[in-house]
């Protein structure tokens, strides 16, 4: 499974490999516009990733007894290691691939996609018996079961677990773009161009008005999605709880 | 499990027993009983007797560990569920075309959301058919659960307790309806009940569940529709409440 995300990271950062170097003297506000939009495209890629990859690790973990009892140790372990612990290997071997972007998308879908897993698990351990009964005994079963009750039963979880993560993914967002601290002897020219980076080169260039803009930024565009996005959703998705 | 019935029973249990391994407990022991075709049969009995398990295994929800069950194919049965087990996501309509579906992927979903309608009509629903269950009350909701069930016309339709959490009214008013609904259209009928009263007011055969086998069976005879002041009804109450609390 992580070589198939790896190969997706690859693919969606060919498309669009953007990794301009952060020079503090020229940041003005439409630069960090233009970093906000790379931070949020890498953000919305990881996190879409994630939720590919969630929904079948969810179901997968409640399929059967069997499935429950080996998975759902397994999962635990995997979300327990400190993500930082992986950005090394993981680094090195998407500049072995020359891709940077690639790196941190991956960094950021690994503290994603457990947030959601895990929520995703909860949903689907609270359907109502009677509803699981109801749809086998009218003939909803195998794909058309996944697809037209297990999946809208999910919905509200998926919605929390995704505010989960994308906060997390805002957590990392620093670490995942600033990759030059990672490789040996590199330099802030391995950086990835994005609101994260500029927060770092601002602090150690000491340019605090930056620092700040680019924090304001930040803090309006997460309070923006917070309100347009993930609001919305959570009233949406009202109607797909069990009562 | 056969599916092969004489063509009087619509269901045959011939010394089924169910153990739950887990809990190590015999819910059922050597329960052996048919229901005719065509007949409204109600099993009643204390809370934790076995009646919703005999339920699951005439739905082959369930299967027995010792003993045969006989029913048609799960194909030809339909359940009404005490909660209602409506998808909070559809909409009345969309909860009875959704099965219709389901169990014919040949039907297109404008005929079964035509489909849906009548049978939402029959159950007299058909103007809430695009509210959501959330906006439904009890009744309403048992309502669109019964429409569901008799929508994918079964030889079986089982019912779960579907009316113990409505008020008397509703309650009156649903088994009105569903007397009515039986008789248009024949279908055999198996329903689960806590109430004497209820089991006397809808079915022709009464089944007393007790720890886990049957303890009496009662033809009713009374003629529809039953009124619970009739010196006859009041009798017959009597009769079984005796045996339910010996």
């Amino acid at each position: 499974m992580p070589l198939v995300v790896m190969a997706l990271a690859v693919i969606v950062v060919k498309l669009f490999a953007v990794a301009v170097p952060v020079s503090s003297d020229t940041i003005t506000i439409n630069t960090l516009l233009a970093a906000l939009g790379f931070t949020l495209l890498r953000l919305i890629v990881a996190y879409l990733l994630a939720v590919i990859v969630s929904i079948p690790l969810a179901v997968l973990a409640t399929v059967s007894p069997l499935t429950r009892a080996i998975f759902l140790p397994m999962f635990d372990i995997f979300q327990s290691v400190p993500i930082l612990a992986f950005f090394p290997v993981i680094i090195l071997a998407f500049i072995s691939m020359k891709s940077l972007m690639g790196a941190a998308i991956m960094i950021l879908f690994l503290s994603m996609v457990w947030n959601i897993v895990f929520t995703l698990i909860g949903g689907i351990n609270v359907i109502p018996h009677d509803i699981i009964a109801a749809a086998h005994l009218f003939g909803l079963r195998g794909f058309a079961y996944f697809r037209k009750v297990l999946l809208p039963a999910m919905m509200p979880q998926l919605i929390t677990g995704s505010i989960l993560a994308f906060a997390q993914g805002w957590n990392i967002i620093i670490v995942a773009e600033v990759l030059h601290t990672y490789i040996p002897h590199g330099t802030s020219a391995q950086d990835l161009f994005g609101i994260g980076s500029i927060l770092v080169a601002a602090s150690a260039n000491g340019q605090n008005n930056v620092f700040l803009w680019a924090v304001f930024v930040m803090i309006l565009a997460i309070a923006f999605i917070n309100f347009f996005v993930w609001q919305k959703l959570l009233h949406y998705a009202q109607r797909y709880r069990f009562e | 499990m056969p599916n092969v019935i004489d063509s009087n029973n619509a269901i045959v249990f011939k010394g089924v027993g169910k153990t739950y391994l887990k809990e190590s407990v015999f819910a059922l022991h050597d329960v052996s009983f048919s229901v005719a075709r065509g007949s409204f049969t109600c099993l009643i009995g204390p809370s934790g007797c076995g009646k919703s398990t005999i339920l699951k295994l005439i739905a082959g929800l369930e299967k027995p560990s010792v003993g045969s069950v006989q029913t048609p194919p799960t194909k030809n049965i339909a359940m009404v569920f005490q909660s209602g087990a409506l998808f909070p996501w559809l909409t009345a309509l969309e909860n009875v075309a959704i099965v219709l579906q389901a169990r014919d992927s040949t039907m297109t979903k404008a005929k079964a959301r035509q489909k849906a309608e009548e049978f939402l009509q029959l159950v007299n629903l058909a103007a809430l058919g695009e509210k959501y269950p959330a906006d439904l009350s009890g009744g309403q909701r048992q309502r669109v659960g019964i429409a569901r069930a008799l929508a994918v016309q079964p030889e079986v339709l089982l019912l779960d307790e579907p009316f113990s959490a409505l008020d008397p009214k509703t309650t009156a008013e649903l088994h009105d309806d569903l007397l009515r609904l039986w008789k248009q259209t024949g279908t055999t009928i198996v329903a689960v009940s806590h109430l004497i009263e209820e089991a006397v007011v809808l079915a022709d055969s009464i089944l007393l569940i007790k720890e886990g086998t049957i303890a009496e069976h009662y033809a009713v005879t009374i003629e529809y529709p039953r009124r619970d002041r009739e010196t006859a009804f009041i009798q017959e109450v009597h009769r079984i409440r005796k045996d339910f609390f010996a």
